[in-house]
């Protein structure tokens, strides 16, 4: 009975609701036709009542521009700068367009309508790419050394973005990487290495956009630096031989191997596309390392390493080719600056 | 557009470069070697270009011990490693270098009759064997050490009756062909005497040092050291007081001064000591306080400064002592690895090289422990 009391509520709202939005929209046509037959002093009573909830988003701008023309040539400025403060209150993000009629758009560009900054979340999937710079190892490294490939990885953060000037924004940010490299080794005959190297860093990422457009689509190229905090270095390693027989196998926790600071320039290009009112960002780039994380006061330390493993870390550093996916947060405080 | 993809091609193309050995590594690498059946290393000597030959043994199909060597270059890689053998158990026990010829001194023991020869091989810089002869046309020989001048082989060692652990003294000399030019054995085979180390002095003079467990009116193992003239006749010689039974750990010749690593069993462990021999003398010094552990390989750094490395419980640990003209030794103890050394040799780079066996929990192989003259790879 309470089931059928509540579906019945739902559904007389839902009426109310639609009658209500179709009786705005008849509203919203009516005084566009006054405005049109010039008794602009009816306009603002018309369409006050649907203003709070009848109407569509696009009808509430209409109605917004309309009232705003409205004050506009009736002469009232004061009360076309209050709506207009409203309508970007609401709609901070509306851009003008060819449509929109003139004096609407010189009042418009009295405001700030730019967003103050923007928080930018973002989820980042990336490949690594290992370069090795000289190999160690206690097997003949003039035949036989090891082979790094690269594997998937991710991250996460949140950017803070400010313009800077006309076309390039800046941002300071926050992020986590998760990254990965597998390593194979043939060190002997008789037996072989297979691991992959996993690390997670926490990263302070700082970097300049510069936005540019080609044939209507937001580009932009961004170029920084990323001061990364090693949080835990390791390497699943399986100690294998060839001829059968137990393998050996361990997580190793490399991290207190490693220096555990790194500064990573990056360079990417990317674009902003604009789905409804959803802005989002794709880019994509490599980011270098700059350090070797391998401490080489160290490289001869860990004896498991190379007593059970029979391995010395090389001296390499891991780049990484990335894609990331943001949402832009735009953070907007529109007031008048003329 | 392009210019992008041909930056991002230079990129792939720099990442893909095949990467150098840095100078480093010829000072310092750790290099193992062998199949991993059972292989040991027991002593490497340099070459002239600044690689290493090493010689030991690895372990046949058969599991039976074969004659392993192999040269490397100055940063530890391989430039041949080779097994010489028969169906027998052969292992390499010393090696040295006499101009382009490499003699390695070999311990064979039939596995049907267990009775023991002793063998040098001689090979070529590029590994191929020259030739091969027994030392002494007699059975029952290990041969501990030898020594090699412009026209001599000299060899030191025991043999032995019916036990290793009967055995006489023995030092012989032969010309380079392998022909005897002569030999002294003595004692007799009612306990255990042998020659651990031989040097040749500045004078000429052979010097030996090793075990006497027949000194008279002591059960005790005693170091002994004895002196030859060239022709092998005996000039001289003490055996150095113990309290209880000594080990043989190995010796070092500075100029005339001998300095012999030894060990012994106290307090429930087993202690090392250093003790100075000079020019033939009594003991001058005994080093105090001993070391732990079983002392196995010493070389001298300095005025009284030495490396010594002990061994217990399948790991070794290399250590720096600094001894007073009193004996009084300041000891730092250096790193340690599992597995074991069996010898320790100066470097022309002014670093060392020690040379020895990785641990048998996962798989014994010879392994070569180099550092440069700052002992980075020996820091704890």
């Amino acid at each position: 009975m309470k089931n059928l009391t509540l579906t019945g509520l739902i559904i007389i709202g839902s009426f109310t609701s639609a009658y209500a939005q179709d009786n705005c929209t008849e509203q919203l046509r009516q005084a566009e036709r006054r405005y049109d037959e010039g008794l602009l002093e009816l306009i603002p009573d018309m369409i006050r009542p649907c203003m709070a909830s009848g109407f569509t988003r696009e009808e509430k701008v209409n109605a917004y521009r309309l009232l705003i023309q409205t004050h506009l040539f009736s002469d009232n400025s004061e009360a076309a700068d209050e709506v207009m403060y409203r309508f970007l209150r609401d709609f901070p993000e509306y851009s003008i367009t060819p449509t929109d009629p003139k004096e609407f758009v010189n009042l418009y560009q009295t405001y700030l309508t730019e967003p103050i900054f923007r928080i930018e979340p973002y989820l980042s999937i990336s490949y690594s790419l290992p370069y090795v710079f000289e190999y160690f190892g206690v097997s003949d490294l003039n035949q036989n050394i090891p082979e790094y490939s690269s594997n998937l990885g991710f991250s996460a953060g949140a950017n803070y973005t400010d313009r800077i000037s006309a076309n390039i924004d800046g941002s300071i940010g926050i992020s986590l990487h998760y990254s990965r490299v597998d390593y194979f080794h043939q060190v002997f005959d008789y037996t072989y290495l297979d691991g992959t190297y996993t690390d997670i860093l926490a990263g302070l990422p700082m970097s300049a956009r510069y936005n540019f457009s080609v044939r209507g689509i937001d580009l932009f190229a961004k170029g920084g630096v990323e001061a990364q905090y090693l949080l835990q270095s390791g390497n699943s390693l399986i100690r294998g031989f060839t001829s059968g027989g137990d393998n050996i196998v361990e997580a190793v926790d490399l991290t207190e191997y490693r220096r555990r600071l790194d500064i990573r320039p990056f360079a990417g290009i990317g674009f902003t596309p604009e789905l409804g009112n959803i802005r989002l960002m794709f880019d994509t780039g490599v980011r270098f390392g700059t350090i070797v994380p391998v401490n080489k006061d160290l490289r001869y330390s860990n004896v498991d390493l190379f007593e059970k493993f029979y391995m010395i870390e090389d001296k390499w550093i891991f780049n990484h080719f990335y894609f990331n996916f943001t949402y832009i947060f735009s953070i907007y405080k529109p007031r008048k600056i003329n | 557009m392009q210019k992008v993809l041909y930056t991002a091609g230079l990129l792939l193309l720099m990442l893909s470069c095949d990467k150098t050995i840095s100078e480093f590594q010829a000072f310092n690498f750790m290099k193992y070697f062998g199949s991993g059946l059972g292989s040991s290393g027991i002593e490497a000597v340099e070459l002239p270009d600044g690689g290493f030959v090493v010689t030991g043994y690895d372990i046949s199909s058969l599991m039976r011990k074969q004659v392993f060597a192999a040269r490397t270059d100055r940063e530890g890689n391989t430039v041949w490693q080779r097994l010489f053998g028969t169906e027998h158990n052969e292992e390499g026990r010393v090696i040295r270098i006499s101009g382009n010829d490499i003699f390695i001194a070999v311990s064979k023991t039939s596995f049907i009759t267990g009775v023991t020869e002793a063998l040098v091989i001689k090979l070529n810089l590029q590994g191929d064997s020259l030739a091969s002869f027994p030392v002494i046309s007699e059975n029952n020989i290990v041969i501990n050490d030898m020594i090699i001048d412009n026209n001599h082989i000299y060899v030191a060692g025991e043999v032995y009756q019916s036990a290793p652990s009967f055995s006489k003294y023995l030092v012989a000399c032969l010309d380079k062909s392998g022909e005897l030019l002569w030999k002294r054995t003595t004692g007799t085979f009612s306990r255990r005497q042998t020659h651990h180390r031989i040097f040749l002095k500045n004078d000429g003079n052979i010097l030996l040092a090793g075990i006497n467990n027949e000194v008279i009116g002591s059960d005790l193992a005693h170091i002994s050291v004895m002196e030859l003239n060239p022709a092998g006749i005996p000039i001289g010689g003490i055996n150095l007081d113990a309290e209880t039974d000594q080990l043989f750990g190995n010796a070092y010749l500075h100029g005339d001064d001998l300095f012999v690593l030894h060990s012994s069993a106290q307090g429930g462990g087993t202690i090392s000591h250093i003790t100075s021999v000079p020019a033939g003398n009594r003991a001058a010094w005994i080093s105090t306080p001993g070391i732990s552990g079983a002392g196995t390989s010493l070389i001298m750094t300095g005025d009284n400064e030495f490396i010594a490395t002990t061994e217990g419980d399948d790991v070794v640990v290399f250590h720096s002592l600094t001894v007073s003209g009193a004996g009084n030794a300041e000891i730092t103890e250096l790193k340690d690895f599992p597995g074991s050394v069996g010898s320790i040799i100066y470097t022309s780079d002014g670093g060392i090289l020690a040379t020895g066996s990785t641990s048998a929990v996962y798989g014994t192989m010879v392994r070569l422990i180099k550092t440069g003259p700052d002992l980075y790879l020996l820091k704890p």
